[in-house]
C-alpha cells in the first residue's frame, strides 16, 4: 500500500476507533496525548529536521494555550478563530525569542531557550492581571463543530476529529516542505552548517523559519487543549511538559514524519495503560528516555525503519540507470564569470599577522595554483574569498562587486565556491541528494510554490535533476548515486565534493588540496577533470602539495609564505627561483 | 630504541599512512622530513598515541608500545606538539610542572634545574604567564616541558616553524645538546635543510609512505630530495 | 527601609555563597567533559537528603554529616558519569544534555518516593539565639554557614591553583591533546571531575538543607541559577563565579524584599540572557566554547 494509503488509513483509525472505547477517561488521555502531538511535531521542526537544539521550545505549546484562551474569554473571540489567532501570537513570540537566542552559540543556544522559556513560566506566574497566575484561566469555552442540538456526535468525537483533521493538513503539508528546496535546506544546516552556508544556504533564515513553524504548530495544539480541557495554568509552561514533549519525540523517533505521532500516542497512553501510579511517572519516562538515547536513539520509527530491509535508501526519485560515461556533458557556470582582484589583503588574528598585502588577480578561464608551506596562509586567503573570515584590510572584488567580509552564502551566490581540506559533505544524504542540496541557488525556494506544487516548482525540480544527472556523470558516481554519502571511498568523495561546487553554478571555483590522499591514478583523473571545467569557462584556484601535479595542470602558480606572496608566474619559472626553493627547503642556519 | 613498523593511520575515512617503518637507535638523532601532508606529524600522533593505529606496531625498548598517551610518556617518550601547544594561561613554571606530570615529586627539582640550565631565558620567564613570551620564547618552553618528563625520546613536531632564523640556528644547537644529555630525539621537520643539519639520519616521507632514507650526509645532495619537495 | 535592605543584602550573601558552591561543580564539569550536567540540581537536592539521613537516622553531628553526604554523592556522581554520561561522549552533545536530564527526572522521582514530597529540615546543632549586629538579625547557624562555604570555595580554588590534579583538570579544560602529552589520564580525571562536581553540589545542598528545608524538586531552579553564574563569572573563574553568586543572592534578595517575591528568580534569567547578548559565546579563561 503507498505511503499516503497507509497515512491516511492510520489518521481515520485515530479519530474514529477510540470512539469504540467505553470509558470517558480513556477517550480524555487519547484526546490529550493527539492534543500534545502538535507539540511534538512543532519540536520536530526545530529539533529533528532543522537540528537545532532549542531546549525550551516546548514552552510554546502553553503560550498557544494561553493566547487562546485570552482571546476567546477577554477579546471574545469564537473558539473557531481564537485558536490560529493564538497560534499566530505564539509565532510571533517565538520570533522575538529565536532573535535573540539564534544569537547564542553551540550549548548557549540550548540553555537560553531554557532561560526564556523560564521567564515565559514565571511572568505567567506573577501577572496575575493578564494571566490570572498560579490559579490560572478558568471557564475556557469549548470547541464546538456541530451545534448544541446534534447531541449524537459527542464533545470528545468533534474534538478528536477536529484536531485529526488538522494534523493530517499540517503533515501533509509538512510532507511537500520536506521535498522541496526548503526541506533539503534544514537537512544541509543539521548535518554541515558551514558546508550548507558555503553552498548558498543562510542557515539563518532557515533556522528562523523552523522555529517560528515549529512554534506556530505548538500553538495551535496549546490552543486546542485550552479549549478541551476547558482550563489552562502556568503548569502547560512548566519544565515538566518540556521533558514529556521531549521523550515523546526522541522515543517516536526525531526526524522522521509520523514520530512525534506515534510517540505522543504510545507515550501519552502507555503510562495509562501500565497502571503506573502518578508517584512514579518522571521515573519511568525517564528511564524510557535513557533507554531511547543509549540503545535506539531513532526511536520506534527508527526501529521499524530497520525492520524492514527492503526499504532502498530514502531518495527525493528514483535511481538514474546507469548510463556509460561517454564524454560526459560539462555544466557550465551558472553565473557570470568575471575577474577576481584581491588589493592589499592582510589579515590579523590576536596578534599574529595571517596575510599581509596580498595582491592578487585571477582572469576568467585561468588555472591558478596557490602553493608554499605549511602556515603560509593559504587556506585563510580561501576562507577570505569565500566569506568564512572577514579580511582585517584589504579588499576583495569579483565581477567588480566587493565581496570582502560578505557571508558564505551570499559570495556563493555571486558565483563564487569552494571544496575543503578535510572531507566536507552531507554524510547521511545520498550522492545524488548531495548534489541537489548543492543546486539550492538556482533552485524554486519559495514556500507557496512547494506548497502548491504548481508548475514553476515543477519544472525547477525537474530543471534540478537533468543538473543533478550530469554531474553524476561528469563525476562518474551515477553507479553509486543512491549510497549515502559516507558509504563512498574516499577518492569517490573528494570527487563528491567537486560535483557540490559545480551544483552551485558557481564560475569560480576554489579547491583546497583536492588531491590529499588521492593515488596516482585517481590524481591524474582528477586533473583531467580540471582541465575540462577550464575548456567549459570555469575560473580554478588549486591548493596543492603535490608538486608534480600542480606545475603540469596550472597556468600560473602563486607562492606563499609566511603570509606574504612572494612568487606569481608561470611553474617553470617557479621551480627554478630560489625564494620559492628556500621558501620550501628551508634556509641554511648560520653554521655553528 | 624505537621501532615502528608498518604503520597504518588516518582520520576518519583519510588514510593519511600507508605503512611506515622507522627506527629511532639510542642517542641518534633522527629526522622524519617531506613536504606538507605527507604525513610527519600524523606520525608523531600516532606514536604518542592521539591517533589510532590502524594497522602495524610500535615497540620502545624492545617492548610493544600500547596506543595510549598516558602509557607513551610514562614508558619514556615525550613530544613537543606542533605549534608548541603551551597552557597560555598558566605561568611558564607551571607549564614546566604539568610536563613533569608523571614524575615522583622529589625529582622535580632536579628537572627543573636541568631545563632551566639549558634555557636560562626561561628561567628569567618562569613567573610569567606562558602566553605573554615571545615566539622563540614559547618554543623553548615547550622543548623545556618536553624534557621535563625525563624521556629517553623527545620528539619535536616542527619546532622551527614560525621562528626567525637567528632562532632556528640556536634551536639546531640546542637539540644537539639535548642528544649530548642522554635524550635520543625524533625530529620533524619542513625545513629539510635544518633538519639534514642536525640529525645523524633522516626517512623522506610523501603522502603517507617512506620513498627514501639515509644518513644526512648522503641524504643532503641528493637531487631526488629536492624533487620530492618540489615535483620537478 | 534601609534596615530592610541591609538585612535582604546580608541574608543575600549567605544564598549567594551557597549558589556560588553549586556553580563550581557545574563548571568545573562543563569545562572539562564540556556536558552540561543536568542532574547537578539533583546532586544537590541527594546531598541535602543524604546529610539530612546521616543526622537524623545514623544520629552523626552536623559537620560530619556533610562530609559524609558530599562524598556519598560524589559516589553517585561517579557512577552517572559511568552509565550515563561516557558511554555518550563521542554522540552529538545534546545526547548527554538529555541523558543527565533523564537521570535527574528519575533521582527527582525516586527522592520522592523515598522520603515523600513534603519538605523536611536538617536538625541544626545551633542555638536559635540571635545575633544582633546594629540593623541586622544574624543566627549563628547563618554565620557557621557562610564561613563553611566560603571555606570550601576556597579549598576549591586551592586545589585547582596549587594541586597536581588540580593543574590537570585545568590543562585538560585548556588544551586537551596538550593534556594529554603531558601523560595526564583523561579518562581517570574525567571520572574524578565528576565526582568533585557532585561533591561540590551536595556541600552547597546540605548547607541549604540545614538552614531551609530539603524537598525533592528543591534542584530544579539552582542548576539553572547556577549556570547563570558560569555564563556570568566566566567558565574557569573561581573569583568571578563566586563574585557573581553573591551579586546573584543580594539582588534575589532586594528584588523579594522591595518588588515581590514571585519575580526573584527572574533576576538570574534575565542577567545571564543579558550576559550572553552581549558576549554569545560566554566568557572563558579556558579558552573559547567548544561545546
Amino acid at each position: 500500500m503507498s505511503r499516503a494509503g497507509i497515512w491516511l488509513l492510520s489518521l481515520l483509525a485515530l479519530a474514529l476507533l477510540p470512539s469504540l472505547m467505553p470509558n470517558a477517561y480513556v477517550q480524555y488521555v487519547i484526546n490529550s496525548s493527539l492534543i500534545l502531538a502538535f507539540a511534538t511535531i512543532g519540536l520536530n521542526v526545530i529539533f529533528g529536521y532543522a537540528g537545532q537544539h532549542a531546549f525550551g521550545f516546548p514552552v510554546f505549546f502553553g503560550v498557544g494555550a494561553y493566547a487562546s484562551a485570552l482571546l476567546a474569554t477577554q477579546a471574545i473571540f469564537p473558539v473557531g478563530l481564537a485558536i490560529p489567532f493564538g497560534s499566530v501570537i505564539t509565532g510571533a513570540v517565538s520570533a522575538v525569542i529565536g532573535f535573540f537566542s539564534f544569537r547564542l552559540r553551540g550549548i548557549y543556544f540550548g540553555v537560553g531557550t531554557i532561560a526564556f522559556a523560564y521567564v515565559i513560566y514565571i511572568v505567567a506566574q506573577n501577572w496575575v492581571e493578564l494571566t490570572h497566575g498560579p490559579m490560572g484561566i478558568p471557564l475556557v469555552p469549548p470547541l464546538r463543530l456541530l451545534p448544541e442540538s446534534v447531541g449524537v456526535v459527542g464533545r470528545d468525537v468533534q474534538t478528536r476529529i477536529a484536531v485529526v483533521s488538522t494534523i493530517a493538513i499540517i503533515i501533509f503539508g509538512l510532507d511537500r516542505l520536506l521535498h522541496s528546496p526548503i526541506g533539503r535546506a534544514w537537512h544541509a544546516v543539521r548535518e554541515n552548517e558551514s558546508l550548507a552556508s558555503s553552498l548558498g544556504i543562510s542557515p539563518l533564515h532557515y533556522q528562523m523559519a523552523a522555529f517560528v513553524l515549529g512554534a506556530v504548530i505548538s500553538g495551535l495544539g496549546g490552543g486546542f487543549y485550552a479549549h478541551y480541557v476547558g482550563f489552562i495554568s502556568p503548569t502547560e509552561l512548566g519544565f515538566h511538559y518540556i521533558g514529556v514533549v521531549f521523550i515523546m519525540l526522541i522515543a517516536g523517533g526525531a526526524g522522521t514524519l509520523p514520530g512525534p505521532i506515534i510517540g505522543s500516542v504510545v507515550f501519552g497512553v502507555l503510562p495509562e495503560l501500565l497502571r503506573v501510579a502518578e508517584t512514579a511517572r518522571n521515573l519511568l519516562l525517564g528511564l524510557i528516555l535513557l533507554f531511547c538515547i543509549a540503545v535506539v536513539p531513532e526511536g520506534l520509527t527508527g526501529i521499524w525503519n530497520r525492520l524492514r530491509p527492503e526499504r532502498k535508501a530514502a531518495s527525493d526519485r528514483p535511481s538514474v540507470a546507469t548510463v556509460p560515461d561517454v564524454a560526459a556533458e560539462i555544466v557550465s557556470p551558472a553565473t557570470q564569470t568575471g575577474e577576481l582582484k584581491l588589493g592589499g589583503v592582510f589579515k590579523r588574528f590576536e596578534g599574529l599577522t595571517a596575510l599581509s598585502d596580498v595582491t592578487l588577480n585571477v582572469q576568467p578561464g585561468e588555472v591558478v595554483g596557490l602553493i608554499g608551506p605549511n602556515g603560509a596562509g593559504k587556506t585563510t586567503l580561501f576562507n577570505i574569498i569565500t566569506g568564512m573570515l572577514a579580511p582585517t584590510g584589504g579588499d576583495v572584488f569579483y565581477c567588480n562587486r566587493e565581496i570582502g567580509g560578505l557571508r558564505p552564502y551570499s559570495i556563493a551566490a555571486l558565483g563564487v565556491t569552494r571544496t575543503y581540506q578535510i572531507t566536507s559533505l552531507f554524510p547521511e544524504l545520498s550522492t545524488q541528494d548531495n548534489i541537489r542540496v548543492a543546486t539550492h541557488l538556482r533552485s524554486c525556494r519559495s514556500v507557496l510554490a512547494a506548497l502548491l506544487r504548481n508548475k514553476r516548482f515543477r519544472d525547477s525540480e525537474a530543471a534540478i535533476d537533468q543538473t543533478v544527472d550530469r554531474i553524476l556523470q561528469l563525476v562518474r558516481l551515477q553507479s553509486r548515486c543512491d549510497l549515502p554519502a559516507s558509504a563512498l571511498s574516499y577518492g569517490d568523495q573528494r570527487r563528491l565534493e567537486i560535483g557540490l561546487a559545480l551544483a552551485t553554478g558557481a564560475g569560480l571555483i576554489l579547491l583546497d588540496e583536492p588531491a590529499a590522499g588521492l593515488n596516482a591514478e585517481e590524481t591524474d583523473e582528477l586533473c583531467d577533470l580540471i582541465r575540462r571545467l577550464r575548456a567549459a569557462g570555469f575560473t580554478i584556484i588549486v591548493i596543492e602539495h603535490d608538486m608534480r601535479m600542480v606545475m603540469g595542470l596550472c597556468d600560473r602558480i602563486v607562492v606563499l609564505s609566511l603570509g606574504r606572496i612572494i612568487f606569481d608566474g608561470t611553474p617553470t619559472a617557479a621551480a627554478a627561483h630560489p625564494d620559492v626553493i628556500e621558501a620550501y627547503l628551508g634556509t641554511e642556519t648560520a653554521d655553528a | 630504541m624505537l621501532e615502528v613498523i608498518e604503520l597504518h593511520a588516518g582520520y576518519g575515512r583519510m588514510a593519511v599512512l600507508h605503512g611506515i617503518s622507522l627506527t629511532v637507535n639510542a642517542g641518534e638523532i633522527v629526522s622524519l622530513i617531506g613536504s606538507n601532508g605527507a604525513g610527519k606529524s600524523t606520525t608523531l600522533r600516532t606514536i604518542s598515541g592521539l591517533v589510532a593505529l590502524r594497522d602495524g606496531e610500535i615497540r620502545f625498548k624492545g617492548a610493544a608500545l600500547r596506543n595510549r598517551p598516558a602509557e607513551v610518556v610514562q614508558s619514556g617518550i615525550s613530544q613537543v606538539p606542533e605549534g608548541r601547544r603551551l597552557f597560555s594561561d598558566m605561568t611558564v613554571h607551571e607549564n614546566l610542572l604539568l610536563g613533569a606530570y608523571t614524575c615522583a615529586p622529589g625529582e622535580l627539582a632536579e628537572r627543573l634545574e636541568q631545563v632551566y640550565d639549558l634555557f636560562p631565558r626561561v628561567r628569567e620567564r618562569s613567573r610569567q604567564h606562558a602566553g605573554s613570551l615571545s615566539g622563540g620564547e614559547q618554543q623553548m618552553v615547550a622543548i623545556g616541558r618536553g624534557l621535563m618528563a625525563k624521556p629517553q625520546l623527545l620528539m619535536l613536531d616542527e619546532p622551527s616553524m614560525g621562528l626567525a632564523p637567528k632562532l632556528v640556528a640556536q634551536l639546531a644547537e640546542i637539540i644537539k645538546r639535548i642528544r649530548g644529555l642522554g635524550v635520543s630525539v625524533l625530529l620533524v621537520e619542513q625545513n629539510a635543510r635544518l633538519a639534514l643539519e642536525i640529525a645523524d639520519r633522516a626517512y623522506v616521507l610523501q603522502m603517507g609512505m617512506i620513498v627514501t632514507q639515509g644518513p644526512s650526509a648522503t641524504l643532503r645532495g641528493d637531487p631526488f630530495v629536492r624533487r620530492a619537495y618540489l615535483g620537478l | 527601609m534601609f534596615e530592610l535592605a541591609l538585612q535582604q543584602v546580608v541574608n543575600g550573601l549567605l544564598v549567594g555563597a551557597i549558589y556560588a558552591l553549586m556553580a563550581m561543580g557545574l563548571m568545573v564539569i562543563l569545562g572539562i567533559l564540556r556536558i552540561i550536567n543536568m542532574a547537578q540540581g539533583e546532586l544537590y537536592m541527594l546531598g541535602g537528603y543524604f546529610c539530612y539521613v546521616a543526622v537524623v537516622t545514623l544520629g552523626v553531628g552536623y559537620f560530619p554529616a556533610v562530609i559524609l553526604a558530599m562524598i556519598a554523592t560524589a559516589g553517585v556522581g561517579v557512577i552517572i558519569d559511568r552509565l550515563a554520561v561516557r558511554p555518550l561522549l563521542r554522540r552529538p552533545f545534546y545526547m548527554v544534555f538529555l541523558s543527565t536530564f533523564a537521570v535527574s527526572m528519575m533521582l527527582e522521582n525516586g527522592a520522592e518516593l523515598v522520603w515523600g514530597p513534603d519538605p523536611q529540615s536538617i536538625p541544626s546543632p545551633f542555638s536559635p539565639m540571635p545575633i544582633v549586629i546594629g540593623p541586622i538579625f544574624l543566627t549563628s547557624q547563618k554565620l557557621f554557614i557562610f564561613a563553611v562555604a566560603l571555606v570550601m570555595i576556597a579549598a576549591f580554588a586551592a586545589f585547582l591553583r596549587w594541586t597536581r590534579s588540580g593543574m590537570a583538570i585545568r590543562a585538560l579544560a585548556r588544551d586537551r591533546d596538550a593534556a594529554l602529552l603531558m601523560g595526564i589520564d583523561a579518562d581517570r580525571m574525567q571520572s574524578f571531575t565528576f565526582g568533585l562536581g557532585s561533591a561540590l553540589a551536595a556541600g552547597a545542598g546540605a548547607l541549604l538543607g540545614a538552614m531551609f528545608n530539603v524537598y525533592p524538586t528543591m534542584g530544579q531552579l539552582p542548576l539553572l541559577k547556577g549556570f547563570a553564574l558560569v555564563v556570568m563569572g566566566g567558565m574557569g573563574s573561581v573569583v568571578g563565579v563566586f563574585v557573581s553568586g553573591l551579586i546573584l543572592g543580594v539582588a534575589e534578595g532586594l528584588t523579594a524584599g522591595f518588588l515581590s517575591t514571585g519575580y526573584v528568580d527572574l533576576v538570574a534569567f534575565v542577567t545571564m540572557l543579558a550576559v550572553l547578548m552581549v558576549h554569545p559565546e560566554g566568557l572563558s579563561r579556558w579558552g573559547k566554547s567548544r561545546v
